[in-house]
This record gives C-alpha cells, sequence and structure tokens, in this order.
C-alpha cells in the first residue's frame, strides 16, 4: 500500500474513447499509474483490455480523450515515439521475428538509446542475463527455434533492452505451464524492482491478485473497479461482471 | 562443390579474398582482350546494382521490381547535365544520385504503406511511368535516345574511349567501395533495424523503430549507388536511350542476379553477378538477334537450380557448412540450459 502514496504519477489517461464502427470497445477510461507499480489489468473477455493497450502505445489512434506520460501529452503518437520516450509493450499473441538470432533482437531493442554496437551489445547480454529463462546461453538460437516460453521472455528481454520506464506486457503468461508462471511472475516482480512501471494484462486471476499492487477493471469498456486486489475480489460489480450473476 | 577446407579457417578465407582481390586488380595486365575486360565491367556494374537492390529488398525487406529506374535516372542525369549544361561527368554522377535519392523518397512515402507483393507491383508501375516519361520527353530525345560527347581520354571526364582498362578501374573502385559500405551498414544500427524491420513491423515499432524512416533510408542507400552505377554505365556507353536503362528487363536481372547469388548477404550479389552476367553477355555475343531470350531461358534453369538444391543462394555453398556447425553445437539443444525453470531471484 505504501507504494501508492506520495508516489509520482508517471502515465495519465484521461476520458479516453476508441470506437471501432459504432462499437465502443473502450469508454471514456480514466486511469492513473503511479511511477513503480505493478498495476493490474483484468476483465472478461472482450472489455477492452489489449484495445486499451493499443491506445496507449500507440498502435490505434484514438477518438476522444489524452494521454499524459510524465506529463508530456502523447496523445495519438506513433509506437516508435512513445517507445522513445520510455514506454514499451509485448503482444498478446507472440509477434515472433524469425530468422533472426536472440541477440541480434534485443540488440535492435539497445539501439533505441545508443549508436553504439559495443555498447547496443553489452546492454543486450545484461538483459539476457536479467531476464533469465536460458536465454543468455540460447542467444546464438533463431528466434523460430525457440520455445513459446522463451519466445515470450525473448519479447520481454528486447522491450526492455529499450530500456523503458513504463512497460506494457499483454497476457504475458498466456499458454504457459503452472511452472513456467511462477518463473514468469518472478521476472516480472524482478523488473518491477529494478525500477520498471508495469501494467500487467492477464487473465488468470491468481497471478494477478498475488503480484498487482492496484487492479483496474473494465467490463465491455468500461472501467468498473479501480482499487487494490483485496477489495476489487470483493468488490459485488466485479463478481457479477466475472459470473454473470 | 566442398570448400570445407577452408570454412572453420578465418585467416584462409581472409588470405583467398585478398588473394582474389589482388588478382581482380592484376587481371587487365594478363588478360588484354577487350570483350573479356568488357564482360567484368559489365559484371562490375550489375554487381553494384543487385547490391545496391539487396540493401532495399535483401535487408530492410521491401522488395522492390522496379529498381532500374534508379539506374536510368542516374545515367540519365549525368548524361544531361554533361550534354547540355557542361557539368563534369564525376560532379554529374553525385547530382544525379541525390536526384534519384529525393526521388526515392518522394516514391517511398506513398508506397511505403504497401507491403510485399502490392508493394513490388507499385514499385514496377513507378518505373514503367518513368520510361514512358522518358520515351516521350523531347528534351532528352525520347525514344532515340542521348548521345554523349566525345573526349579525349581523361579521368576527369570520365571517357575512355580506346581500351577498356579506365572503366574496369572506375567500376571496380565503385564495387569495392560499394562492398565496403554494405559491410559497415551490417555492423551497425542500420543493419539491425534493417533486418528488424524485415521480420516483423509491428515488433519493430514497438521497440522504438521508425519503420517509415528507416525503409527511406533503404531506399536512399538503394537509389544513390543504382545511380552511380547509371553514370558509369552511360559515359561507358556514351549512348543512352530508355529502353536500355529503364526496361523491365534491367530490373528483373537485378533482381535475379540478386536472388541468384543470396539475397541479404555482401557476397550474393557479386556471386549472382560473376555467374548471370558472362552468360547474358555471351548469349548476346554468340547468337545475336537471334537467340533473343537465350540468355532469360538459362537463368530460368538456373534460378531453379539454385532454388530447389540452395535456397538461400549460390553464396550458401560457401558458408551453408560453417552456419550449420554452430546450429549443431548450440548449448541446451538436445536438453535444458543451466539454471533453466530454477527459481530466479527476486
Amino acid at each position: 500500500m505504501e507504494r501508492l502514496m506520495a508516489k509520482m504519477k508517471i502515465l495519465k489517461v484521461s476520458k479516453l474513447t476508441k470506437k471501432f464502427a459504432g462499437l465502443v470497445a473502450n469508454n471514456s477510461i480514466d486511469l492513473e499509474v503511479e511511477k513503480g507499480i505493478i498495476l493490474g489489468l483484468i476483465g472478461p473477455n472482450g472489455a477492452g483490455k489489449t484495445t486499451l493497450f493499443n491506445c496507449i502505445s500507440g498502435v490505434y489512434s484514438i477518438d476522444k480523450g489524452n494521454i499524459f506520460f510524465e506529463d508530456r501529452d502523447i496523445t495519438n503518437s506513433s509506437p516508435d515515439q512513445v517507445c522513445k520516450l520510455g514506454m514499451t509493450r509485448t503482444f498478446q499473441v507472440v509477434k515472433s521475428v524469425e530468422n533472426m538470432s536472440v541477440l541480434d533482437y534485443v540488440m535492435s531493442g539497445a539501439f533505441c538509446r545508443t549508436w553504439n554496437t559495443a555498447k547496443a551489445k553489452k546492454i543486450a547480454l545484461d538483459i539476457l542475463n536479467f531476464v533469465g529463462f536460458g536465454l543468455y546461453e540460447r542467444r546464438d538460437y533463431l528466434a523460430k527455434e525457440l520455445t513459446l516460453l522463451n519466445k515470450k521472455a525473448l519479447q520481454i528481454a528486447s522491450t526492455l533492452a529499450t530500456k523503458p520506464k513504463i512497460l506494457l506486457l499483454d497476457e504475458a503468461m498466456a499458454g504457459l505451464t503452472k511452472n513456467e508462471q511462477q518463473n514468469a511472475i518472478k521476472l516480472i516482480i524482478k523488473i518491477r524492482d529494478s525500477g520498471i512501471t508495469l501494467i500487467v494484462v492477464e487473465h488468470v486471476m491468481e497471478i494477478i491478485m498475488t503480484i498487482a499492487d492496484r487492479v483496474v477493471v473494465l467490463n465491455s469498456g468500461i472501467k468498473i473497479a479501480d482499487d487494490t486486489p483485496e477489495k476489487v475480489s470483493k468488490d459485488p460489480q466485479v463478481i457479477r461482471a466475472y459470473l454473470g450473476a | 562443390m566442398h570448400f570445407s577446407n577452408f570454412q572453420n579457417n578465418k585467416t584462409m578465407k581472409k588470405f583467398i579474398l585478398f588473394l582474389i582481390v589482388i588478382l581482380i586488380i592484376i587481371f587487365p595486365t594478363i588478360i588484354t582482350q577487350p570483350y573479356i575486360l568488357h564482360i567484368m565491367i559489365m559484371v562490375f556494374i550489375y554487381a553494384i546494382l543487385g547490391g545496391a537492390w539487396n540493401i532495399l529488398s535483401g535487408y530492410a525487406g521491401q522488395v522492390s521490381l522496379g529498381n532500374a529506374m534508379f539506374f536510368g535516372l542516374g545515367a540519365y542525369a549525368s548524361s544531361v547535365l554533361w550534354l547540355f549544361y557542361n557539368i563534369n561527368p564525376w560532379i554529374g554522377m553525385i547530382i544525379g544520385g541525390l536526384f534519384a535519392v529525393a526521388f526515392g523518397i518522394f516514391l517511398g512515402m506513398p508506397v511505403f504503406r504497401l507491403r510485399r507483393q502490392y508493394l513490388a507491383i507499385a514499385t514496377i508501375a513507378a518505373s514503367q511511368i518513368i520510361m514512358t516519361i522518358f520515351l516521350n520527353w523531347e528534351y532528352v530525345k525520347g525514344a532515340s535516345g542521348l548521345a554523349l560527347p566525345l573526349m579525349p581520354n581523361s579521368l576527369k571526364h570520365m571517357t575512355f574511349l580506346y581500351g577498356k582498362n579506365g572503366f574496369y578501374f572506375i567500376s571496380l573502385a565503385i564495387l569495392i567501395f560499394f562492398t565496403f559500405v554494405v559491410f559497415v551498414i551490417t555492423k551497425t544500427k542500420l543493419g539491425y533495424y534493417f533486418r528488424t524491420i524485415k521480420e516483423e513491423e509491428d515488433s519493430a515499432r514497438s521497440i522504438g523503430i521508425n519503420t517509415t524512416q528507416y525503409k527511406l533510408v533503404a531506399i536512399s542507400i538503394t537509389a544513390f549507388f543504382s545511380a552511380i552505377a547509371g553514370t558509369v554505365y552511360a559515359q561507358y556507353f556514351l549512348y543512352i536511350d530508355p529502353n536500355m536503362v529503364f526496361s523491365l528487363r534491367v530490373s528483373f536481372l537485378i533482381v535475379l542476379i540478386s536472388a541468384f547469388g543470396g539475397t541479404a548477404t555482401i557476397f550474393g550479389p557479386i556471386l549472382g553477378a560473376c555467374v548471370l552476367i558472362p552468360i547474358n553477355e555471351m548469349a548476346r555475343m554468340f547468337f545475336g538477334g537471334a537467340g533473343r531470350g537465350i540468355d532469360l531461358f538459362s537463368f530460368g534453369i538456373l534460378i531453379l537450380v539454385v532454388a530447389i538444391y540452395r535456397p538461400a543462394g549460390l553464396v550458401s555453398l560457401f558458408y551453408g557448412k560453417e552456419k550449420l556447425a554452430i546450429r549443431e553445437n548450440l548449448p541446451g539443444k538436445d536438453g535444458k540450459v543451466d539454471g533453466e525453470n530454477e527459481n530466479i531471484e527476486s
């Protein structure tokens, strides 16, 4: 709880609205993220979680509202501009590079902050070590030769190499086994402890409840709850949204 | 063919490369037949063209089937400047290159919204539009082409009427310089960004790569060196017409050279040019007008053979085994890597 207090707001979203041909995917969503926390973003299928991610990270242009990153208006900036400012995201479906080696791909991420090849290589190797999952040992593998777990870890590694201040993880743990999930959770906490703010979209409720400092619940494009995990899990509106009662 | 004996030996490889370069440099003093030197000059020019294509389409993955337009623009730009404004061809070469860069960016801004085959079609269309314009443009003498002035032999005017040595060394020097530029590109940020853009554009954008901007950088490099090759070509023949430099045949030959030798490799286009251009030139010499199409016919067969046995291109004969060896020795290939699934310290 002490994380929430007296912390600078790194990301502010106000009245964000996104429509797809009449379907309102995100309806007037307000969101504030404090520096250094893990914000969980949950909701049933079709609640608009991924859409919100795409809007914040600049993949979609938004219809109404504003996004502020460190008090800078980044509404409708492109993903690469957003990334250079310090906000990066991963994709739900692993958008896999195929014929690039693990090291080369992470190095492309590192080139976001430097022109120096040797420096980029050093950053990439450090990140691979940090991320773990055997990626460091597999640095010469082509991305297509990796397992799903390693591909997801590679995605996180390449985004970390861009030195983000805030990292948006879109269902990083979907499709992983229980054991793998535990390791992934440890990685997420480790990233948070290194000073990076995280927004985590997840389907698996237990995971969110254990790692998130604060949880935002979306349903049909509307924010229905925004509180600590304990309070959110007791919120009647949230229970109704999930159980359909 | 087996090259395995020097595959794991870097010094040996470097030595052989050095030997080849020396051989190529003293080549004109040993072999003086103009027709063999002519073939070599064409090999060098097309190696530059294939390599330039390789930057945009091999490394950055934006396949262009209209690269002849840059080649032709370079040839025409320097020729027009030389003929009508009396500007030295060396300066014209640079101006032509910059002009082609400007055109490439102008073209790239709209067409890079397209991907894959649609981009390829758009580039064909663009090159055909340019060719049609030049065929009907009174100022550049339309289809009858431009004949460049005959000057006394001098390096200053890039004119060598007697003997082929002048152009042999000019085109060789440009090829070596260009190869060096490609080498530097592959080792730096640009090369990494080009390859990431080729792989997956959405991921590329999410790790901070402005894909449109870097595609424009790629097309600029491609356009500049293609145009330089165009100037050398024009000065060599002292005559150009739109069909010589803008036709689809040239565009396709450039693509074939690169695909045959190996795309996204430094030496692939050079190797491709070494094999395909002699066939091209000899077919013309032996069969003349009667054998029209023999060269394309043989290219077709060669491309089929390469596509079946060496899909990565002819150049993979030289590095294929080496890369395979690395693949076999990767750690954790057959089992777990140390520390796998162990608890990460938090």
